[in-house]
């Protein structure tokens, strides 16, 4: 607090709840007070954070009576009609960087009364801006600092607020573009806590010898009613919408058992979607205490307050440290202990951390990168910045911008005159530059009048959906759960973006099979290295929902599948695309890399045997008992078929692997679900891993920025079709996207730091404390060799080899 | 590359402290008619009708003809920051002539001469004079005199901005009130090749481009008749909102507008002749500007407790068969039950608006759900009332 009121730039980074709201409300205040013209803008990443913090000012302007300092919210549900008096009065500025980005920067002239004065700029939750996001809002405030000084204001003190992550000082100094800036770190814990009690579970196995284990979700749901039955005020952190949804509605069912437990105010789903009203009517509720259990996506981590909760339960690991502590952060505020529970999910990183509970603890923090130079988020800010004012002779946004500026001119946008550069490309031009990568349209959810008497009633929305995630969720005949209503989707238009919903009592859910599809467009370049071809440009990636099933939750079984016909969703990115020579592919194979090998041909008795076991378990899956519709079931080999060492013409081995006792009729779900207990990670999928904890730090960007994918055959184990099993092999490859609609130039960069990336590589490999591999490098241990073989650092050391370059790797 | 001065006659460079800037100069005779009107007839004080409804209260007393008319032409519709106003015609009236400047920025570089000389001009100008310019034309002429460091004159001077009498006089008669439909419906005026307004930013951004400014040369024009179209409509406002009687006949739907008006302007009795007008047989009127008539006049006898002559309006209203709106129910429910204590026939007129409203046979303006909300709560009252004191 000292800190900012000698006028550094300052940054309270510490856990959750402890005071950082108060460290920057208190010295902000007093300069609104002390200096009657001032101005304080305050930006959150969400806009429930900035309400939440409006609200929690009203309660410090109540006791400062007379001097209360007036706060205004300028956010897209800000109505147009008292916008322009906001614009002429606001002292204290509660908004966004969209809102920043889009309203008040090209609309200066304005608010040059608010620019001239403004001072002081509050960054609450600093380490989400990080990445693509990060380096988009970075150029936000270079426009917002350069825009300050045309009206004579600033220079602009930051207060920001960050949880704990390595680098607070230097993202700081990024975002704000002042690399030698003086930041005032405040860190440690100052809140009251008390102990908190650490408790990872993971999931049961129900069929040992399928491997098949429990889902999270049943998992959570367990979890959960303990913690209702015991009267323990609980937040749940689950990954999806859907997933929150549906444990609200499982959590209402058992709380109707609970005595004195009213189930539709006791349990409460918080989440994206949500209609404004909604969402403030739960935080209420959550704050006044009738709310039991919330069950939460990731919007309520970002720092709202939401009064005393006792526990939290952590469906899934959340994918790294910073978040896992902010979930854990929501529970224990005040003096007596709280309890928090990491239920873990069956992939290998949750099972890793599951393992080592004391990460939950103490796990290092991360490092939060940007790269605001970065050449095509720097274009798009140019010609913001050149809208909102002619750039003058030497003038500069960033590093290279003088090159981007010609180009633009040579594109029509930009008119060069007089040394100055003007704007002429037409209508504003920051509405099409989006600070994150998100669906523009989204998707209309609507509850249609159904019977004669409310015929005349207007139909009613219930929520909004991204387009991409209703293609999976709100597809015709999906059961969509919203605040723990079913509905029955019963019409989609998809050209309008408006499903239309009816009230539903099934209890059941379905589920869609979605097929994704990528492919490089184009190469922008190709080059020969070691173990293949290099290649980078412009991919699509199209994903088809074909169809849906639907299942009765509480035994897992499903009662129906239809196919669909729906709308392809085609997302256009860049990537890097590393292929692998077959030659590699050989040489891995021979030294027993190459895993999961696939199999082929499972000898000559494979397809008899196959009909034996489908007519001995009368075409029903042995573990959920559907029966086949329109596709054969698979026959699943209960001790892999690659186990026996069969070899064609050498050895008899596959009779052994094909008898009847080894195989069991599965559906293709369960199917799935036990082949999980058996997955495999060759070379390639340890050289992805280790790939993908490199290049963010390569890129300085977000692992988020990027999407890794291993692209090859499918391992196939019995059942599919002749015909599917003779498309056209995949060549294997290791892709990496960018998560940016048409790409921020990482894929390129990659391309051109290849060898750099496996040097990267190759030292983290070298240098990591681990035995056997873990989450920062190769990936958590899985069994490749078995109890006895090579561990992952060893297969990933093998592909290391063959991607040659300096250092030595034996594996 | 052909500049407007090559184009124009009447163009020429005018020096500023920070160099030349073109501007389009015509003069006409006060006398000579455009639109129907002379321009000679703006003299006299704006008056309270325009004065008041186009939102400059203390205008009233002031002369209209000292008034300056100005209409912008703009690179985009926005007021953002990289939106150029690019042409601003200026009217105004002096030695017996309509003076028409139109300022012409000749490129974005020459902004700082261009808005040199437009503070020159409105400096010291006592009345403004737009149509939509409160919300279009003057926020975009102050966001580029503060990207010149300059505040513009007229931020603070009484400001009629038309559209709005405009709309309110003609909104029941003209499907459009934009000013090409005012001028084509009301002044007689087709404008003949004339450029449509969305055309006119790519126009100006294709010249920055080429450097040719022929294709700019009917924008000029168009800019020019949306000046004097303004004088045109001043006039007839004035004269509309003002006159005891209109100097012509007009259709129910226009007395329907000046009642309104009237009424806004405090004149009760003057609405009342206007509604009643508006509501007078006529054969082949459409009906709509006629019921809209009768029930704005109930509501004026009823802030008038003139309850006689509500009530018959209201059952007039509601004994007609076609469908419109459940105002006249409720009203005459609401008389009957408060003044009247006539709770079985208020009970009846409720029910018949349930019945109506269930049926389709009668519409309403707000939310559906709301008024049978409303009418519900009325009729559940008025059964009790009822059952209590009959």
């Amino acid at each position: 607090m000292s800190a900012l009121m000698s006028g550094a730039h300052t940054v309270l980074a510490s856990g959750t709840a402890s005071g950082k709201s108060l460290g920057y409300i208190a010295p902000a205040l007093s300069g609104l007070i002390t200096d009657p013209l001032s101005r304080v803008l305050y930006l959150a990443p969400t806009k429930a954070l900035a309400r939440d913090q409006v609200e929690l000012l009203g309660r410090w302007n109540a006791a400062l009576g007379q001097r209360a300092v007036p706060v205004d919210v300028y956010d897209g549900d800000t109505p147009r009609s008292s916008r322009a008096a906001i614009r002429g009065r606001a002292r204290w500025l509660f908004s966004n960087p969209e809102m920043l980005h889009m309203g008040v920067l090209p609309n200066h002239a304005q608010w040059a009364s608010f620019l001239a004065n403004l001072r002081l700029v509050v960054l609450d939750e600093l380490h989400v801006y990080r990445g693509v996001f990060g380096s988009h809002v970075a150029n936000v405030l270079r426009r917002l600092a350069r825009l300050v000084r045309f009206h004579g204001g600033g220079p602009l003190q930051l207060a920001a607020c960050s949880a704990t992550i390595a680098n607070p000082e230097s993202l700081a100094r990024r975002l704000l573009s002042e690399p030698t800036a003086e930041v005032a770190v405040v860190s440690g814990e100052h809140a009251p806590r008390a102990g908190r009690h650490f408790a990872c579970v993971t999931t049961a196995v129900v069929n040992p010898a399928l491997g098949i284990r429990r889902r999270l979700s049943e998992e959570v749901e367990a979890v959960a009613e303990m913690l209702l039955r015991a009267g323990v005020r609980t937040i749940v952190f689950v990954r999806t919408r859907r997933a929150a949804e549906e444990l609200v509605r499982g959590l209402r069912r058992l709380a109707a058992t609970v005595a004195g437990v009213s189930p539709r105010e006791a349990i409460r789903a918080y989440r994206a979607g949500l209609r404004p009203a909604e969402r403030r009517s739960i935080e209420k509720a959550l704050r006044s205490g009738t709310v039991r259990i919330v069950v939460s996506t990731s919007a309520l981590e970002l720092g709202v307050d939401i009064g005393p909760l006792k526990a939290a339960v952590l469906a899934g690991y959340p994918g790294d440290f910073a978040s896992l502590r902010q979930q854990a952060g929501r529970v224990g505020r005040r003096e007596d202990g709280a309890l928090v529970v990491l239920v873990a999910g069956n992939g290998g990183l949750d099972l890793y951390v599951a393992q080592r509970p004391e990460l939950l603890m103490n796990g290092c923090p991360e490092h939060a990168q940007v790269a605001p130079d970065n050449a095509l988020i720097l274009r798009d800010h140019l010609r913001c910045a050149v809208f909102e004012l002619p750039f003058e002779q030497g003038e500069s946004l960033g590093p290279g911008d003088g090159a981007l500026l010609r180009e633009l001119v040579a594109a029509g946008e930009l008119r060069h005159a007089d040394g100055r550069y003007f704007w002429v490309g037409g209508e504003a031009p920051a509405p099409r530059v989006g600070l994150r990568s998100m669906e523009l349209r989204p998707m209309r959810l609507v509850r249609t009048p159904g019977d004669r008497a409310t015929r005349r009633r207007r139909e009613e929305l219930v929520g909004t959906l991204d387009r991409g995630v209703a293609l999976a969720v709100a597809h015709p005949g999906a059961l969509y759960v919203h605040d723990g209503h079913g509905y029955r989707v019963t019409a989609v238009d998809w050209e309008e973006g408006r499903a239309e919903l009816r009230a539903s009592t099934s209890q059941h859910v379905t589920v869609s099979t979605q097929e994704h599809a990528l492919r490089l467009v184009h190469a922008d370049a190709h080059r020969a290295v070691a173990v293949g071809d290099l290649q980078h440009g412009p991919t699509e990636l199209v994903v088809t929902t074909v169809g849906y099933r639907e299942l009765e939750p509480a035994t897992g079984s499903w009662v129906a599948e239809e196919s669909l016909e729906l709308p392809e969703l085609r997302r256009t990115s860049a990537a890097y695309w590393l292929t692998l020579s077959e030659s590699t592919v050989e040489r891995l194979r021979a030294g027993g890399w190459w895993r999961p090998d696939p199999v082929g041909y499972r000898g000559p008795d494979w397809q008899a045997q196959r009909r034996r076991a489908r007519e001995r378990d009368g075409c029903r899956c042995v573990h959920c008992g559907v029966t086949e519709q329109d596709r054969q079931h698979d026959i699943h080999h209960l001790r892999p078929f690659r186990d026996f060492g069969y070899v064609r013409g050498e050895n008899q081995a596959y009779r052994a692997a094909n008898q009847l006792d080894n195989l069991v009729t599965l559906c293709r779900v369960c199917h799935a679900r036990a082949e999980n207990g058996q997955r495999f990670q060759g070379a390639l999928e340890r050289l992805a891993y280790l790939i993908g904890n490199v290049a963010p730090l390569v890129l300085m960007c977000d692992p988020r920025d990027l999407e890794l994918r291993v692209w090859r055959q499918r391992p196939d184990d019995g059942g599919v079709p002749e015909d599917e099993a003779a498309a056209e092999p995949v060549p294997p490859s290791l892709v990496i996207a960018e998560r940016t609609p048409a790409g921020v130039g990482f894929a390129e960069a990659l391309f051109g730091l290849h060898e750099e990336l496996v040097a990267h590589a190759r030292e983290l490999v070298r240098r990591c404390d681990c035995t056997a591999g873990c989450p920062a490098c190769v990936g958590p241990s899985g069994e490749e060799g078995g109890e006895e073989g090579p561990d992952g650092r060893a297969f990933a050391r093998a592909i290391l080899a063959e991607l040659g370059g300096a250092g030595e790797d034996t594996p | 590359m052909t500049a407007l001065v090559d184009l124009l006659p009447d163009a020429r460079e005018e020096p500023t402290d920070h160099g030349d800037t073109v501007v389009v100069e015509t003069r006409f005779p006060m006398a000579k008619r455009h639109a129907g009107v002379r321009p000679e007839r703006l003299q006299g004080p704006v008056g309270p009708g325009l004065g008041v409804l186009a939102g400059a209260d203390l205008a009233v007393e002031q002369e209209l003809a000292e008034a300056v008319f100005l209409d912008v032409e703009s690179t985009g519709l926005g007021a953002g920051a990289g939106t150029y106003a690019f042409l601003v015609g200026l009217a105004r009236l002096a030695d017996g002539e309509v003076i028409l400047r139109q300022h012409f920025l000749r490129a974005p570089e020459d902004e700082a001469a261009f808005v040199n000389l437009l503070d020159r001009e409105l400096t010291g100008c006592p009345l403004l004079v737009t149509f939509n310019g409160r919300s279009f034309d003057v926020p975009l002429l102050h966001t580029r005199f503060i990207l010149q460091r300059k505040s513009l004159p007229v931020l603070s001077v009484p400001h009629l901005d038309l559209m709005r009498p405009a709309r309110r006089l003609w909104r029941h008669h003209l499907a459009s009130c934009a000013l090409t439909s005012l001028e084509e419906n009301l002044l007689g005026l087709h404008r003949e090749g004339d450029i449509p307004g969305r055309e006119i930013p790519a126009l100006y951004l294709d010249y920055l481009g080429t450097g040719d400014a022929t294709p700019l040369v009917p924008v000029v024009q168009h800019n020019a008749t949306d000046v004097l179209s303004m004088l045109s409509l001043a006039v007839r406002i004035r004269a509309l909102l003002d006159a005891e009687r209109p100097r012509t006949p007009e259709p129910p739907a226009v007395w329907l507008g000046l009642g309104h008006c009237r009424e806004l302007l405090g004149e009760p009795a003057r609405a009342e002749q206007a509604y009643l007008e508006a509501s007078a047989d006529g054969a082949g009127e459409p009906r709509g500007p006629r019921d809209e008539a009768l029930r704005r006049l109930s509501g004026l006898y009823k802030r008038a407790h003139q309850w006689d002559r509500a009530v018959d309006l209201w059952r007039t209203l509601v004994q007609q068969s076609h469908p419109h709106g459940v105002y006249p129910y409720e009203e005459l429910a609401k008389h009957l039950e408060h003044r009247e204590h006539g709770f079985e026939e208020a009970l009846e007129l409720v029910d018949t608006a349930l019945f109506r409203l269930a049926t389709g046979r009668l519409s309403c303006r707000r939310e559906p759900h709301v008024v049978l909300k409303t009418l519900e709560h009325r009729r559940a009252r008025l059964v009790r009332r009822g059952r209590r004191e009959g």
